[in-house]
């Protein structure tokens, strides 16, 4: 095995060794080289215990509302669909609704008009009958 | 073998939340929502900053559920929304020295998390000293770097996940994980 530094696949094979993912070939062949090699061996070393040194970048615990804080975010985005699209959409049905009603209740029908007509005829005609009789009543030539 | 089952669990389950299942997306949830707050706040060590992009992630799964194809595993897509928010927020708030001040607040109270749980207060002191000098060395890499660090190492990826997380070619992350760990080596070499 040629040097890292002169090898063209030496970063990669630098990066899988450390993260270990060098097959056991690959290994054995590296470490066989780094028993002899000074500069490849530091290299390794340096490598190796950056890797391991990352272990002490821990990171907290995840906070225990986490998830509350994630659901009540997905309600209130979903609450905000409804009340974007569909909000509007229910007091406008309702009106056209209410409006469709209030008009037919106001049209007045047809057919009804036709009774009331004939029942004024017939109380005139029996108005002016009576007044004939008063007047005939009234008369000279009657009394006598 | 493990790992082959559990990713195809993960589509598995994120096909069910996309039939309307929310339990398979609280399932989900538990499986990644450490490993999404820990990457987030290794790349922004700030625990609510952190918290609060990490719901966004889990928030833009949930949203986009209906349109979900298993194209590329679950985790490499969970990392890409990740990854993507935490580049802009560090973009967006790149100016803010305020930022700084509040960063450090939060990252002792982290810290005290992270430390009281050695035995003695010698223990303690190296650990935090250890922490603060890891910490600062993965602060100083570039954004790009510091993220395809931070899943080679800690998530383990392979480079064609780290390659779709970062929306890059596969030589191009070797390139930034080479470089970034060059740099690591060499700010965290008087620690050996």
């Amino acid at each position: 095995m040629t040097c890292i530094t002169k090898n063209e696949d030496g970063a990669e094979i630098l990066l899988d060794y450390s993260a270990g993912k060098l097959n056991q070939a690959q290994i054995i062949q590296l470490e066989s080289h780094i028993q002899s090699c000074e500069e490849c061996r530091h290299l390794v070393e340096a490598q190796k215990f950056a890797f391991e040194a990352l272990d002490d970048f821990r990171a907290p615990e995840v906070s225990a509302n986490f998830d509350r804080k994630l659901y009540a975010r997905i309600t209130e985005e979903k609450q905000s669909f409804w009340a974007r699209w569909w909000k509007p959409v229910v007091p406008i049905g309702l009106a056209a609704a209410a409006l469709s009603f209030a008009l037919l209740m106001r049209t007045p029908d047809p057919m009804d008009s036709a009774p009331k007509q004939t029942k004024i005829e017939k109380a005139d005609i029996d108005h002016l009958e009576q007044t004939l009789d008063d007047i005939d009543m009234l008369t000279p030539s009657s009394a006598m | 073998m493990e790992a082959v089952a559990a990713l195809e669990r993960d589509a598995e389950l994120m096909l069910r939340v996309r039939e309307g299942d929310e339990t398979s997306f609280a399932l989900l949830l538990e499986r990644h929502r450490r490993p999404v707050v820990h990457f987030l706040y290794r790349m922004i060590p700030n625990q609510a900053v952190s918290e609060e992009l990490a719901q966004e992630v889990f928030l833009r799964v949930y949203r986009s559920r209906e349109k979900y194809e298993p194209t590329a595993k679950f985790s490499t897509w969970l990392f890409r929304i990740a990854t993507h928010l935490a580049l802009n927020w560090i973009r967006d708030n790149k100016n803010e020295k305020k930022q700084e001040s509040l960063s450090d607040e939060l990252i002792d109270g982290a810290e005290r998390q992270i430390t009281d749980a050695e035995p003695t207060v010698e223990a303690r002191m190296l650990r935090q000293a250890k922490f603060d000098e890891v910490r600062r060395a993965v602060e100083a890499l570039p954004e790009k770097q510091r993220a395809a660090v931070l899943m080679h190492k800690y998530e383990g990826f392979e480079y064609t996940q780290i390659a779709r997380a970062l929306s890059c070619s596969e030589s191009a992350v070797k390139s930034l994980l080479f470089r970034a760990y060059e740099s690591l080596r060499g700010r965290l070499a008087h620690m050996a």
